[in-house]
Formats: structure tokens, C-alpha cells, sequence
């Protein structure tokens, strides 16, 4: 008996078709994983399902019963919890005071808040579960662990019988995306019915006992987990193979491009240094510091930054004009511009970094995150820098433009250039770096050479309150 | 105790009044997530409204109440160009501040027949004791409202983080619409005192200011009430000694006026730089 029921569900928003005539069924008590590339309509059809957004046309059968949710009150109401993958908290209230909200009405209530019962009722699943959250502290105080780990508490608190995790681990350790794994079988046998949105195909060959693969908004396949290989989710996933580079030997005699500043380490040309580490243990100053260390030795260097849409572009110029901002001194001289010559380049650039579509007047917001990425990457290395620092170089983009950008990274290092790639993806960092370091409470441990340490111990090292006995590299 | 500093005291809490009033009501505006530099215009029309109907009903409970009422219907300009048409709070409140400038003249030469000042009022059986009566149940309900009810957490909410107010089906507008209100009913009480309790009529700007004082003591004591309050104390004992240093003959003919009267102003400035704290509402706009 099928419990939840998507039947030939489509939707769109204006011209773009986002789901285009999906149907799932989904059973109960099953942990049931949607995978697809971003952009694929995962995320979209789940939202329908949350009552966040209505479908364009199909239904959505719950129970053999049709389900229409006009808003997340609906889906909750029907017993559907929505575990986002950005935390819809509050960061300056309390844990307890975010918990409580979900227990408001809508009417003008002026009715005292419940705080002991509802404490109770949040203890009693923090035991049951084994976890430790000091609701009493301020969000913003709370790891991010922690912070999913209320988002779920609250969910819970509503006794839900169906929980939608939206790209749970995105934000997680190693050690805290396999606890909750453990945590979702955990729920599993309490009957819930799980549904997963990852595009961590290793995590949902573990946990799932279906899959179904979604690609440019229309279902591939769905089946059981245990007919599907890892290999094959990725190639149905981006409807070809994945082809993983080989490593290659590095030259033995390297020359050193610079050292890092307050530390012993020395960064060669011809390689890929990884800095790996959760966000906010001192990437940004890493940066910083060796930017400035580069810019004093006028060493010429691409910058891929942490926050492209903070640090990289402006949303609402157009291409040629980022090119322009860059690239400056190429295109001026005595303060005009060679426009010509400025927008070939800028053609040429799109055509080979396959961004799309290809409009070099159409401002950038106009563009996916992806298409945005792939045009930074090839923007900063157009000019040959000597060295390129990659901050999450592939985050937000898809499977396709990943292993692109991967393959120019690598290219670009054998060019007897260095990469400096900092990434909160482990398996990023493991697959393409030759040496590593890996940053915990602004300290630098390592370097580590490939291979040295696997993602077990590495993992402990990014997590652990004190790392005494560990390679100590520098301070931040 | 010396009677001289019991007299600076109480003088010190006389002249906080309207701070604490205006504090309060900034601090409900503010946390809800809306920038509020209308607080004067607020003490404005408070002023006048409780002036005016004070003169004529003779009643300090029907001044008060009107100017509560009629501050939190003048509010409703300010809600209606920010919640509904997505106007910028500040600009919007420096307008509003303006048209309280302009349209109370207007309003006291139809009634009065005079754009300046408006009649003095005479109560003498009016107990000295009203206006910290007022304060005292403003602040509990304030408290009350704000800390203990499911409305207050919700307020905040709107403040802090929309979008999980609207995951459980409120709207943040209509939350930061009622903040709005009841911040302009409780700054409009503090006119109230303004006029009928520092003084006995209304005259013109008499608000000089004190409605952005209350909104910096807010802002540097981190949307803190409690905090915020205790800040408007300290400007109001300052205030209080700078009233006594002006009539003290050996000091005022060695220092000019002007500088004895900047004295709160600077020392707000100097308290708030060791206050002040960096944590403002999320959202606040």
C-alpha cells in the first residue's frame, strides 16, 4: 500500500518547468531518498508536499486520500514535518524560545506561554535520543550540529509520522551526518516515514530502501536502493559517466611560491593544497592572510572567494562588465575601453566554460549559481595567474560543472601553478589535493600528505576540543 | 539623607518620565523588527492631544487616554506607508516627525486661535502622583506583554526571523502592525506627561529631542528594555543637575548656560559608549 502518492505532478514557475509530470509512491515506514543534481526539481517537489508551494497540476495522494496543503499549517496539521537545510531560526532568541513558536497559533493569542510543559515534552525526546542541546543558550551559541538537532527537536515536539530531511548533512562532520544516519533508522523503527533529499550518494546507499532519481525536473527512475550502485545514481544523476580523474605523478623537483604567513608551511608550484575544516575555524583569515602575503610579493593570482555573491560579483551587471572589473588594466587604456576586444573575450570565455545560455549583456542574476560559478572560475584564470585560491569552488554547483571545475583545477595545478582550495567538503579535499592541512578553532594541523590520514581520523581532528599530539602547523 | 540630593533625585525621575515612556514604546517598534525614529512625533502629538483635552474635559485621565489614542491613530501613516506599500522606515519617520511640526499648529489655530502654545491648565485637585501611577502599569503590562505572553515571543519573532514566524502560518506584518500601534499608544502617553505633568500646557517642539534620546538609550543598551530604562534614568539625573547648576548662582555666572545644558546630552553620549552593545534585532529595517 503505497502511503504518499505523487501523481503526474507538475510545476512551474512562469516559463521554467521545475517538475515536469512526476509521479512517486512512497511507503510507509521506508526511508525513501530523492537524489538529483541542483536544479533537478528535488527541493520543489517537496516544498508541495510541505504545503509551501502548490503544484501547477497532479495531485498528491496521502493515504489514499487526496492531499491539497495550502500552507506549511496544512502539512503540518496532516502530520508532515519539514527539516530545512538553511535552520528557520532565530539566532538571538533562545532554543527553547524557537521551540515555543511552533506551539503559537495564528489568532491573536495573549495566552501565557507553557514553557515548563513544553521543556518537559523537549527533554523527554533530548533523552530518548541521547543528545544534549542547552535550550537555555541563545541559537547563535549552539554548533551547528546542535542547531539542526533543535530544528529536528522541534519537528518532533509536533509528533510527525512523515519527516522531510532537505539536504540534512550539507553543514555536518563526518562523525555528526553518520550519527544522523543512525538517527533516521532510529526514527524508521519508530515507524516514521523518512524522505531524504542528498546529493551525497554514499550517505542514501546506506540509509534508503528507495531512490528515486530526479533530472532536470522529470523522474528517471524509482526503485529499491538495493538495485542501485553508487556508480549508477551518479550516471543517472547526470545522465552520463562520471569520469574520475586518475591521479598523475608531480614533478619531484618543486620550486616554493610562498610560505604561509605565522606558520612553517611552504606552498610549491605544481600542486593542490587542501584546507579542509567546518566553516568558521579560521578559513577566512587563512585567506586573508594570504592574499595579503601574495599582493606584497606581487605574485599575479586568481581569487574563486567564499561568498561569491558577497565577494565576487554584482548581481545585476552583466557579464563583460564583471570581465571588465577583473581584468581591468586589459581592457583600458586612458580610461576608455576597448570594447570590442572586451566582449570577445568575454565570448570566447563563456563558450569555453560552457555557461548558459550564452549573453554576455544578460545581468548576472540571470544566471544559476552554477553558470554564476563556472563564470568566475574561468574569469579569475583567464589572465594565467601564477596561483589560484579555490574557497568552495564547486559549492551550490552541480554534479556536471563539479567535475568541470575539478578538472580545471587539476589541470591548472600541472601547469607548475599552485592551488590553494579550501572546502568544507571532505571528499573535495581528499580527492583532489596532494597535500592537506585541516583547521580547528584557528589552528593549523598538518600538512598532511595524501593518503596519510583517512576521513575517520581526519573527521575527529576538524571536530575534537583539543588536538594535543597532532601536527601543529601555525595559529591563526 | 541630605534633602538636597533626595530633591535631585526625585527632580531625576520627573524629567525621565517621558524617556521611560518613549523607551518603552521605541523598544515594542524595534524588536518587532521596524526602525523607529518617529518617537518625537509621537511626544508630540501626545503632548498636544493631552494638553488639549485636559483643558477642556478637565480630566487627566481623559488627556491621557486621548493622547494615547489619538498617538496610536497617527501611528497608523507610519504602518500603512511601511507594512503595506514597503516605504524605508527612516525616511518615513523623518517625515513624520515633520507633518507632527506642521500639523499641530495647524490644529491649535482652529481650536485655540494661536499656532504657538496652547492654554494653561488648571487642576489643582490633579493628584502629583498620575503620571508614575501610568508608568508603573505601563511598564508591567509592557513587561507582561513582551516576556510572558505567546504575542510578545511572536513580536520577536518578526524581529528576528520571518521566516519561521510564517512556517507556522502568522504574518509578520500584522504582528509588527500591532507592535507598531501599541508603541505609538505607549510613546503618546509620555507626551501626555510632557505636557500635563512637566508643564501645564503645550508649547511648541517642547519633545526637544528626548524621543531620540530614548531611541539611542535603546540602541546602545542592545534592545535591552531594562537596560534601555536605566539609561533614561541616568539622562534624567543629569538633566536634574543640570536644572540645579543653572540656578546655582556661583557656578552659573563662571560657565555659560549653553554648556551647562549640553551636560546630559554629553553624558548620555559618553554612558552609552561604554554600554553599548552589538546586537540588533535580525531583521530589524
Amino acid at each position: 500500500m503505497n502511503y504518499i502518492e505523487f501523481r503526474n505532478i507538475t510545476k512551474s514557475f512562469g516559463e521554467f518547468v521545475a517538475c515536469h509530470d512526476v509521479s512517486i509512491s512512497i511507503k510507509k515506514s521506508e526511508v525513501h531518498s530523492i537524489i538529483g543534481e541542483n536544479g533537478a526539481g528535488k527541493s520543489t517537489l517537496m516544498k508541495m508536499l510541505g504545503g509551501i508551494e502548490p503544484a501547477t497540476s497532479g495531485d498528491i495522494f496521502l493515504n489514499q486520500k487526496v492531499y491539497k496543503p495550502n500552507s506549511a499549517q496544512d502539512a503540518f496539521k496532516n502530520k508532515i514535518a519539514f527539516i530545512h537545510q538553511h535552520f528557520v531560526l532565530a539566532e538571538q532568541l533562545t532554543g527553547l524560545e524557537n521551540i515555543l513558536l511552533s506551539f503559537s497559533s495564528g489568532s491573536f493569542s495573549l495566552k501565557i506561554k507553557n514553557t515548563s510543559e513544553v521543556l518537559a515534552a523537549a527533554n523527554k525526546i533530548l533523552s530518548r535520543f541521547n543528545w544534549k542541546i542547552e535550550l537555555s543558550k541563545p541559537v547563535s551559541q549552539l554548533s551547528v550540529g546542535e542547531q539542526q538537532r533543535l530544528e529536528i527537536l522541534k519537528a518532533l515536539l509536533q509528533e510527525p509520522e512523515i519527516i522531510i530531511f532537505d539536504e540534512p548533512t550539507a553543514v555536518l562532520t563526518p562523525q555528526e551526518s553518520e550519527e544522523l544516519m543512525q538517527f533516521i533508522l532510529q526514527l524508521k523503527r519508530e515507524n516514521k516515514t523518512i524522505i531524504l533529499i542528498s546529493h551525497k550518494l554514499n550517505e542514501i546507499k546506506s540509509v534508503s530502501d528507495s531512490i528515486s532519481v530526479l533530472r532536470l525536473g522529470r523522474l528517471i527512475q524509482s526503485s529499491p536502493a538495493r538495485e542501485l550502485s553508487i556508480e549508477n545514481m551518479a550516471e543517472l544523476m547526470i545522465g552520463r559517466q562520471v569520469v574520475k580523474n586518475t591521479n598523475f605523478t608531480r614533478p619531484t623537483e618543486r620550486e616554493v611560491l610562498i610560505k604561509i604567513p605565522n606558520s612553517d608551511i611552504s606552498l610549491f608550484q605544481s600542486e593542490i593544497f587542501g584546507v579542509a575544516g567546518i566553516e568558521g575555524n579560521g578559513q577566512s583569515a587563512l585567506i586573508a592572510s594570504l592574499l595579503k602575503e601574495m599582493s606584497d610579493r606581487q605574485i599575479k593570482y586568481g581569487d574563486i572567494t567564499e561568498d561569491r555573491i558577497k565577494l565576487s560579483v554584482f548581481e545585476n551587471m552583466n557579464l563583460w562588465e564583471h570581465m571588465l572589473l577583473k581584468h581591468k588594466n586589459e581592457f583600458l587604456s586612458k580610461g576608455l575601453i576597448f570594447e570590442s576586444r572586451l566582449r570577445k573575450v568575454t565570448e570566447d570565455l563563456v563558450k569555453n566554460w560552457d555557461v548558459r545560455p550564452v549573453d554576455i549583456d544578460k545581468p548576472l542574476s540571470e544566471f544559476s549559481g552554477g553558470n554564476q560559478q563556472k563564470f568566475v572560475v574561468g574569469r579569475e584564470l583567464w589572465n594565467h595567474p601564477d596561483a589560484l585560491l579555490a574557497a568552495h569552488p564547486t559549492r551550490g554547483v552541480d554534479l556536471g560543472a563539479q567535475e568541470n571545475i575539478h578538472n580545471s583545477l587539476l589541470e591548472f595545478s600541472k601547469q607548475k601553478k599552485t592551488v590553494v582550495l579550501v572546502s568544507s567538503d571532505l571528499n573535495e579535499v581528499l580527492y583532489l589535493s596532494d597535500r592537506f592541512v585541516i583547521l580547528n578553532k584557528n589552528k593549523i594541523y598538518g600538512p598532511f600528505n595524501r593518503g596519510e590520514l583517512n576521513e575517520q581520523q581526519i573527521g575527529l581532528i576538524m571536530a575534537a576540543d583539543n588536538n594535543d599530539g597532532i601536527r601543529l602547523a601555525g595559529q591563526l | 539623607m541630605d534633602s538636597a540630593l533626595v530633591l535631585i533625585l526625585l527632580s531625576a525621575l520627573r524629567v525621565s518620565l517621558p524617556l521611560l515612556f518613549a523607551a518603552t514604546g521605541g523598544y515594542f517598534s524595534e524588536k518587532s523588527g521596524v526602525a523607529q525614529i518617529a518617537l518625537e512625533a509621537y511626544l508630540l502629538i501626545g503632548a498636544f492631544t493631552a494638553a488639549s483635552f485636559t483643558y477642556y474635559s478637565k480630566s487627566l485621565v481623559v488627556g491621557y487616554l486621548a493622547a494615547a489614542v489619538f498617538t496610536a491613530l497617527f501611528s497608523q501613516i507610519f504602518s500603512l506607508l511601511i507594512l503595506k506599500f514597503k516605504g524605508n522606515s527612516i525616511v518615513i519617520g523623518t517625515g513624520l516627525n515633520l507633518l507632527a511640526m506642521g500639523i499641530i499648529p495647524i490644529i491649535s489655530k482652529t481650536i485655540f486661535n494661536s499656532t504657538g502654545s496652547t492654554p494653561s491648565i488648571e487642576l489643582p485637585e490633579a493628584s502629583p502622583y498620575f503620571p508614575y501611577i501610568v508608568l508603573v502599569l505601563t511598564l508591567a503590562v509592557s513587561f507582561w506583554l513582551s516576556e510572558k505572553t505567546i504575542w510578545g515571543l511572536q513580536m520577536k519573532f518578526a524581529g528576528e526571523k520571518k521566516l519561521a514566524l510564517q512556517s507556522v502560518g502568522i504574518s509578520p506584518s500584522l504582528r509588527q502592525w500591532q507592535s507598531l500601534t501599541y508603541s505609538a499608544f505607549v510613546t503618546g502617553l509620555g507626551g501626555a506627561v510632557l505636557s500635563t505633568s512637566l508643564s501645564s500646557n503645550y508649547s511648541p517642539l517642547m519633545s526637544s529631542g528626548r524621543g531620540f534620546i530614548a531611541l539611542a538609550a535603546l540602541i546602545f543598551a542592545g534592545w535591552n528594555l531594562p537596560r534601555s530604562l536605566i539609561v533614561c534614568l541616568f539622562f534624567g539625573l543629569c538633566e536634574a543637575l543640570q536644572i540645579q547648576m543653572q540656578s546655582n548662582e556661583a557656578i552659573s555666572t563662571y560657565i555659560a548656560a549653553e554648556f551647562i545644558q549640553m551636560i546630559p546630552y554629553a553624558a548620555t553620549l559618553a554612558a552609552l559608549l561604554v554600554l553599548r552593545s552589538k546586537y540588533p534585532p535580525a531583521e530589524l529595517k
